[in-house]
């Protein structure tokens, strides 16, 4: 949100902002609290039209829209005056409030400019990222082939592979920004294609292990190799951040486990690690949810791994305890390949 | 016993007539082609293996599609197809679709697709980013290759080309093809298909005919 000059109410919060030029007097502060005209003067702000309006104690309002939202810059005794004996009260008790109607309109416009500026800004961005996107995953993936050719033609070296497993690092990370910037897109995604959950979560075993292994932690892949449909470019994404996460929040010296299991006709997946880290089971899926700030993270990819479950019919949950958290996805099973 | 009696009576199903196709017999017998105006390693990797690819790199010449010659399509979105429409890749993979249904279609980008754009992810048999490593990349193509041989496969594609949409027609359809592989008699087929036609099979479904044979 961009600074204001004079005091602000959020009208979406109920909330008072201090000024950066003139402070919230200490009046408006407790009103705001504590009387219940003043909140309703500001209620009353909404269904009017953006003006100059007296509160019920003498200060000036001025409400005005910005990206569709009210706010009111107020708490302030502004010049031409409504002349009323309240404000003459007023501006005599709290003199710094004192300012005039043409520094608050000049404060308004350069918040408007401000706003239009981020505006293009993010327009701009729409149309040149997802190409600086485009070419990076094009550089990634000549890293990731051409590792896999020199590994094919001359054998694998500990040099290549790190590289190669580095490149599908990448790629999942590409793949989960994408998803997250276009979850129609990732929800139109053709789903039927063959999901082996075994050999997906040993690929994936795989590229993480050096990750893991720098945090002295191990991965072992167990069960069965249950296969559901899916989509190859979006489920992948699920292990991906499950075991991410495992790896991340991880006691070093610990080993992460991938099980995977059938009941009947589901195929189960669970991702279990030692944490001590405090998880809400409840909250952990919600968008944008951290409950950890040491490690770096937005809280975007258990709620995408949920959505991409939920788009293959399936159901994800997190089972915690004190010091073991438990992801359990589980997905329609086709067939188990002995 | 009497539940073993009558599954001998039971009809065979059409998956039942897949034969186990061999990796060399899906590089000697499939076809690709790979529709993209750059030009991906995935190409030279899929010719090292030996298989037959095709790469066309404007999708213009619609003459191989028209005459259903691929069981796979890869089909980039951007820069390919631009002569049938705004839609790029998205129309190419359109036309495809309804004059080959016998081949299937892999999307092939790592383009992030905007809403209207992700119909080309929708309306293809599977996705292949484009920044997939070759092994994975080969895995997948040589899976299609062997659906698009499957019977069940190219029965419904025949079923699209017949414009069959009625239950019991299909039924019909499927009950003829199944007696006549279960005699290996791809004339009796095509005469029933005539017949079921009202005309001789027309030269399209004939490809899908020989391909189930």
């Amino acid at each position: 949100m961009i600074p204001s000059l004079v005091p602000l109410f959020d009208a979406r919060r109920s909330e008072l902002l201090d000024g950066q030029l003139v402070r919230a007097s200490d009046f408006c502060k407790k009103a705001i609290g504590q009387r219940a005209e003043c909140l309703a003067h500001y209620k009353g702000l909404q269904q009017k039209p953006e003006g100059y309006y007296q509160c019920p104690f003498g200060f000036t309002s001025r409400s005005y829209f910005l990206d569709g939202q009210l706010w009111i810059a107020t708490g302030i005794v502004a010049f031409p005056r409504f002349d009323s004996k309240q404000e003459r009260e007023m501006a005599k008790q709290y003199p710094t409030t004192k300012v005039s109607r043409e520094s608050v309109e000049a404060g308004i416009s350069y918040l408007r400019d401000v706003e239009q500026y981020r505006a293009d800004a993010i327009r701009e961005a729409g149309k040149v990222l997802p190409q600086a996107f485009h070419e990076l995953r094009k550089l990634n993936a000549a890293v990731l082939q051409h590792a896999e050719r020199e590994i094919g033609d001359r054998g694998e070296t500990r040099g290549l592979a790190s590289i190669k497993s580095a490149a599908e690092l990448m790629r999942n990370n590409f793949d989960i920004l994408e998803a997250l910037s276009n979850i129609e897109g990732m929800r139109a995604l053709p789903s039927d294609s063959t999901i082996n959950l075994f050999d997906l979560a040993f690929k994936l075993k795989r590229v993480m292990q050096e990750r893991a292994a720098s945090r002295n932690i191990g991965i072992s892949v167990n069960g069965v190799r249950a296969i559901t449909r899916g989509s190859q470019k979006s489920f992948p994404i699920v292990p991906a951040v499950l075991l991410e996460n495992a790896i991340k929040y991880g006691t070093p010296g610990t080993v992460i486990y991938a099980d995977i299991s059938v009941e009947g006709n589901t195929a189960r997946l669970e991702v279990t690690n030692e944490s001590t880290g405090y998880i809400d089971p409840a909250r952990c899926f919600d968008r944008g949810t951290r409950f950890s700030t040491g490690v770096e993270g937005g809280g975007f990819g258990l709620f995408l791994a949920r959505e991409i479950v939920q788009c293959h019919h399936g159901a994800i949950r997190c089972e915690a305890s004190d010091r073991t958290v438990r992801m359990v996805v589980e997905l329609p099973l086709v067939t188990v390949v002995r | 016993m009497l539940k073993s009696i009558s599954s001998l009576w039971k009809k065979p199903s059409l998956q039942s007539f897949d034969s186990l196709l061999t990796r060399e017999r899906l590089i000697q017998g499939g076809r690709i082609v790979v529709i993209d105006d750059e030009e991906p390693l995935l190409i030279d990797e899929l010719r090292r293996v030996g298989f037959a690819v095709d790469h066309d790199k404007t999708g213009s010449d619609l003459r191989n599609y028209d005459n259903q010659i691929y069981d796979v399509a890869i089909v980039d979105y951007h820069g390919v197809g631009g002569q049938l429409g705004a839609g790029q890749g998205l129309d190419l993979l359109k036309h495809i679709s309804r004059v080959s249904p016998r081949t299937r279609l892999v999307a092939y980008t790592s383009r992030s697709l905007t809403a209207a754009e992700s119909e080309f992810f929708r309306l293809s048999h599977v996705v292949l980013p484009k920044d997939m490593g070759l092994g994975d990349s080969l895995v997948l193509i040589e899976g299609e290759l062997k659906k698009s041989l499957e019977k069940e496969h190219l029965f419904e594609s025949l079923i699209d080309k017949l414009a069959v949409t009625d239950g019991a027609q299909r039924e019909r359809v499927q009950a003829a093809l199944v007696r006549a592989l279960s005699n290996n008699n791809e004339g009796q087929f095509k005469e029933f298909v005539s017949k079921f036609a009202g005309q001789a099979a027309e030269k399209s479904v004939e490809i899908i005919i020989d391909k189930l044979f």
